[in-house]
């Protein structure tokens, strides 16, 4: 019998399997049961797509959407609802980037204690990390005009503002066709890519500074157009002799191909990859998508093209800000959120570029607004921005302006595109000073 | 009760709203009910010295006593044996010494090197020994004592009787508050839509409670840990039944009924180890027919072809071929040392297992092959005979999944389950946001919403129970099961015989290897199989099965006068005075 008692310690250890599990599966529950519980299948939490409880508010309290008797209500003035639509959320379900979905365990009130109960029904709050005044005055800078409007904390990478144009007020959404190109439901901050024209000089830049030591040496010279590998690469008038800030400013076309041909496609390549523009970046728990860069054969025109951000270019906006963020913050890009102080426990930052790179960039971008963009267009703000202007096939050009605020109160990296709106720095630099302005009241 | 007549005369409307304010207070106070029950029941089976029984001894020449603490031991040199002789003379493994229920002994020799005498002469085959015989393991001369009536009337005296430190009446005073608080959350949180079965049968659940406990005490026995586990966890059950379907609680209370039936009959028989013993052929044979007419007949419900229909009411076999097989692999020492009954029960196992796999139930194959393994590792002791099982079934599942590769499919999304939660991982992420809903305290009895997915009532009731009662009473029921299996353990080393040991070790490996496909599968740490949470799951038949297969736990509770399965000594020793000294 002593011998069948010893065997039977088998069965203990089938018990101490079972307790191992267990407290896996506690640890993990205690971990991760936040995003379990706002599963969007989960009854507990959703009703016919719709969240039971809770409330949403941007940075300074103001409601954006609360459930109350069981009814889900966008904010009260139909601007913010339709600046705000793709940040919250639409009653469909379509927009999948919506808060109410991302972060429905924090707004109904979950915690690994309590789970979703709720006592009175009430939910839980969630404090985005944005500024509804940024919203309203980026929606009403695009003036109907399709595009993206991204505004982050550079030293937090609390996303204050995040408006995607077309867009629609919830509380009376319109009849959408089935067939709809205009991209309604697409959140394009965090799921466009755009053509990214001239901003993508600024990676091409970045390249020149590691690889070229003579770099600020150099005197460039543009006659208007050049011969690059067969083809012409051409500006838009002839800007004569100027150094490396110079061409920047003036946004070069034939000295950025002549530059990228130089380095070479693979060393640009390696650039784009490392800054993030070309792989998805983590917003929360939402990502982004992806951007591309497709190197030209080397020595030719399409190569030249492309360090000059045209060819087969794509970037998405809210990698791009992060981009700017960490030429701002010194080569360290924190990891973006829209959540309020959620960061307090300490920020996540990446360290994507040579904080002396970063610093001649950073001088470059003011250079250019001090030369080309006009500070006083930007009034009160120590901003350091690049345009684009985008050639889109037959189009109008989509007008990129990406830079950032130099300014300790208010770090804040910005990227706005206005989609088909012409001019870079005349058509989205405006965008971006009316929402910097409402982001630092 | 008075409490829950009160609630039932209410206006239905105002139990809605007073659902809320009952679930706000009641919430916190079910885990603590639920961890004292455990910790109660935890103290009374697991702590203090394990008392053995004494049956006789083997007396030395140097005067030393040694115990005989079975009714089967080994006598040889190694440590693990029984009585240990050290003299070189003495195999390791040299002779079994086995009581019999009516207090006869006798001795066989296990092929040792030396040989056994018996009174002098060389011993062959088995033997009857008397009080006073002088047996030689070899060299070494041994005196027989076996323990005399009276020395059985003490140590009956002597032996702590379970439940006095730990008393079972308040243990289940408990219980019945926390089956009450239950009922009265399901019942307020049904509001207008009650249906009279919920307070039912919560109530029918105190009163079967309080009977099986007057009867155990009826029978002068002390020891309820067992029972008022099994009750505790059919308690959570009948919550997921009320739950998800509240006419469905008539026939779960009609199948716990019949299941503590059948628990005590059972109990009884396995009282008798003879009579046991000669049920284990025709329980094979049950069981393998049983699992044929099945698989002629069956149907498929939910994709595995295991529900046979009877006059309207469907039904699974194989629970009941869960307490054949255990009553098949239990065995008695003396059947440990032949081969050829190893081979039998091997052959047997692979029946079933071949059986359940043809149904497509692998989840119950899984069950059966765990606890063939257990018996045959307890049976044999043999590394070997285990890893050769392992290395042939894996050969088997190997082949399989060539043959079909379809199979593998569904276990696609096992470690992925959100990256596929509308497909492979719909159960599991549906399991996990419940359960994750519920916290540690729950959102009350009645208040989930998982039980709309289609047999969450079965498969995913760990997630049930964790959706509306919380992570703590969820794995308080994990723990009752696992501390029944310690029990199991530990009373197998005090058990009469291997019979009651194996047999309450096969049960409970059962019972915990439903447990853990369970619960696991259903939050992506395993395989989704879909078997049952034992008695916590929805479902008659496995109801019955087990709280059948607990008897077998029960009848391996040798400590004084704990268990009904087991004859109580004062009631022997009365009956073998009157008819001289040998109990009929």
């Amino acid at each position: 019998m002593r011998r069948i008692h010893r065997r039977a310690l088998a069965v203990t250890l089938l018990v101490a399997l079972i307790l191992g599990l267990t407290g896996l599966y506690a640890a993990r529950q205690m971990l991760y049961g936040g995003s379990w519980a706002g599963f969007p299948s989960n009854g507990d939490a959703f009703i016919s797509g719709r969240i039971r409880a809770g409330t949403i508010k941007d940075r300074d309290g103001e409601v954006l959407y609360a459930v109350r008797d069981g009814e889900g209500r966008w904010a009260e003035d139909e601007t913010t609802r339709v600046a705000s639509l793709h940040l919250i959320g639409d009653r469909a379900g379509f927009i999948g980037s919506g808060a109410m979905f991302h972060y429905a365990g924090t707004i109904l009130g979950y915690d690994p204690i309590n789970g979703l109960y709720s006592p009175n029904g009430q939910g839980g709050v969630l404090e985005l990390s944005i500024d509804a005044d940024a919203q309203r005055a980026a929606w009403e800078a695009l003036k109907g005009r399709r595009g993206a409007v991204i505004v982050t904390d550079y030293v937090t990478g609390e996303i204050v503002c995040m408006v995607s144009s077309p867009s629609f007020d919830p509380e009376d959404p319109p009849e959408i066709p089935a067939d709809d190109t205009s991209g309604v439901y697409l959140n394009r901050p965090l799921s466009a890519a755009y053509t990214p024209g001239s901003i993508f000089k600024l990676v091409t830049l970045a390249a020149a500074i590691e690889n070229l030591d003579d770099l600020f040496e150099r005197d460039f010279h543009c006659s208007g157009s050049a011969k690059i590998g067969g083809g012409t690469v051409t500006c838009g008038r002839a800007h004569g002799d100027m150094k490396i800030e110079d061409a920047l400013a003036e946004s070069c076309n034939c000295t950025f191909a002549a530059l990228a041909v130089e380095l070479g496609g693979e060393t640009l390549k390696e650039y784009a990859d490392r800054f993030g523009l070309t792989s998805r970046q983590e917003v929360d728990d939402m990502r982004t998508a992806a951007g591309r860069f497709d190197v030209g054969e080397a020595g030719s025109f399409d190569l030249g093209w492309s360090g000059a951000g045209q060819y087969h270019d794509l970037v998405n906006p809210a990698a791009m800000v992060r981009f700017v963020a960490a030429i701002a913050g010194r080569g360290d890009t924190p990891r973006l959120t829209l959540q309020r102080d959620y960061t307090h426990l300490g920020v996540t930052r990446d360290h994507i570029l040579a904080a002396t790179t970063a610093e001649k960039l950073g001088e470059i971008m003011e250079y250019a607004v001090q030369r080309t963009y006009g500070p006083d267009n930007f009034p009160g703000l120590k901003l350091h921005a690049k345009s684009g202007t985008a050639e889109v096939g037959t189009e109008k050009p989509n007008a990129w302006f990406v830079g950032y605020i130099d300014d300790p109160l208010h770090p804040y990296a910005f990227a706005v595109c206005v989609e088909n709106a012409g001019s870079g720095a005349s058509q989205a630099g405006k965008v971006a000073n009316a929402v910097l302005q409402a982001c630092t009241q | 009760m008075e409490t829950i007549q009160a609630v039932e005369n209410l206006d239905p409307s105002a139990l809605l709203r007073a659902s809320g304010v009952i679930t706000a207070v009641t919430r916190y106070v079910l885990p603590v009910l639920a961890v004292l029950i455990l910790l109660r029941c935890a103290v009374s089976m697991l702590s203090g010295k394990t008392q053995r029984e004494v049956w006789g001894w083997l007396s030395l020449p140097n005067g030393a006593k040694l115990e005989l603490t079975n009714w089967e031991n080994i006598v040889g040199r190694a440590a693990s044996a029984d009585v240990c002789l050290n003299y070189q003379t003495v195999s390791r493994t040299h002779a079994a010494l086995t009581r019999d229920p009516q207090g006869r002994w006798f001795l066989r020799d296990l092929r040792s090197k030396n040989g056994t005498r018996l009174r002098g002469r060389p011993l062959e085959g088995i033997a009857a020994i008397h009080a006073g015989d002088i047996v030689t393991f070899g060299k070494a001369n041994c005196v027989f004592v076996p323990s005399t009536v009276q020395d059985e009337k003490a140590q009956a005296q002597s032996r702590i009787r379970p439940g006095a430190r730990i008393r079972p009446g308040a243990t289940l005073v408990l219980l019945t508050e926390f089956i009450l608080l239950l009922g009265i959350q399901h019942t307020a949180a049904a509001g207008e839509a009650l249906n009279p079965a919920v307070p039912a049968s919560f109530l029918a659940l105190i009163a079967l409670c309080w009977a099986c406990y007057a009867i155990t005490r009826g029978l002068h026995r002390t020891g309820f840990e067992v029972e008022t586990l099994a009750f505790f966890l059919t308690a959570i059950g009948l919550g997921v039944c009320a739950s998800s379907d509240p006419e469905g609680l008539w026939k779960q209370l009609l199948c716990l009924l019949a299941g503590v039936v059948l628990y005590f009959v059972i109990g009884s028989y396995l009282r008798d180890l003879d009579r046991a013993k000669k049920l284990r052929t025709p329980m094979a044979v049950i069981g393998i027919l049983l699992l044929l007419v099945n698989l002629v007949t069956a149907k498929s419900i939910f994709g595995a072809k295991n529900w046979v229909q009877i006059g309207g009411v469907s039904f699974q076999p194989s629970e009941l071929v869960k307490i054949c097989f255990v009553f098949t692999g239990a065995a008695t020492l003396d059947r440990l040392f032949a081969r050829r009954n190893l081979v039998a029960f091997i052959a047997f196992a692979a029946a079933c297992v071949l059986c359940l796999a043809a149904m497509s139930d692998f989840g119950t194959a899984a069950v059966f092959f765990a606890a063939y393994i257990v018996i045959a590792f307890m049976r044999s002791g043999s590394f070997a005979t285990v890893f050769l099982s392992l290395a042939g079934t894996g050969l088997g599942v190997f082949m399989v999944l060539t043959a079909r590769p379809y199979v593998l499919s569904r276990f696609a999304a096992w470690g992925h389950a959100w990256e596929d939660a509308q497909g492979g991982g719909f159960q599991q992420t549906r399991t996990m946001a419940a359960a994750a809903s519920g916290g540690l305290f729950g959102l009350g009895g009645g208040k989930g919403r998982l039980h709309r997915v289609f047999a969450a009532d079965t498969d995913m009731a760990f997630g049930m129970v964790a959706e509306e009662l919380g992570l703590i009473v969820a794995v308080t029921a994990i723990l009752a099961l696992a501390l029944l299996a310690l029990f199991a353990v530990r009373s197998s080393g005090q058990a009469r015989s291997s019979f009651y040991a194996i047999g309450a070790c096969a049960a409970m490996t059962i019972l915990l290897t439903q447990l853990t496909l369970n619960v696991f599968g259903s939050v992506d740490i395993l395989p989704f199989t879909g078997v049952t949470f034992p008695l916590v799951s929805k479902g008659g038949s496995s109801m019955i099965s087990v709280w059948g297969l607990l008897a077998f736990v029960k009848a391996a509770d040798a400590r004084q006068n704990a268990s009904f399965a087991i004859p109580l000594n004062r009631k022997k020793q009365k009956r073998r005075k009157e008819t001289g000294g040998e109990e009929a």
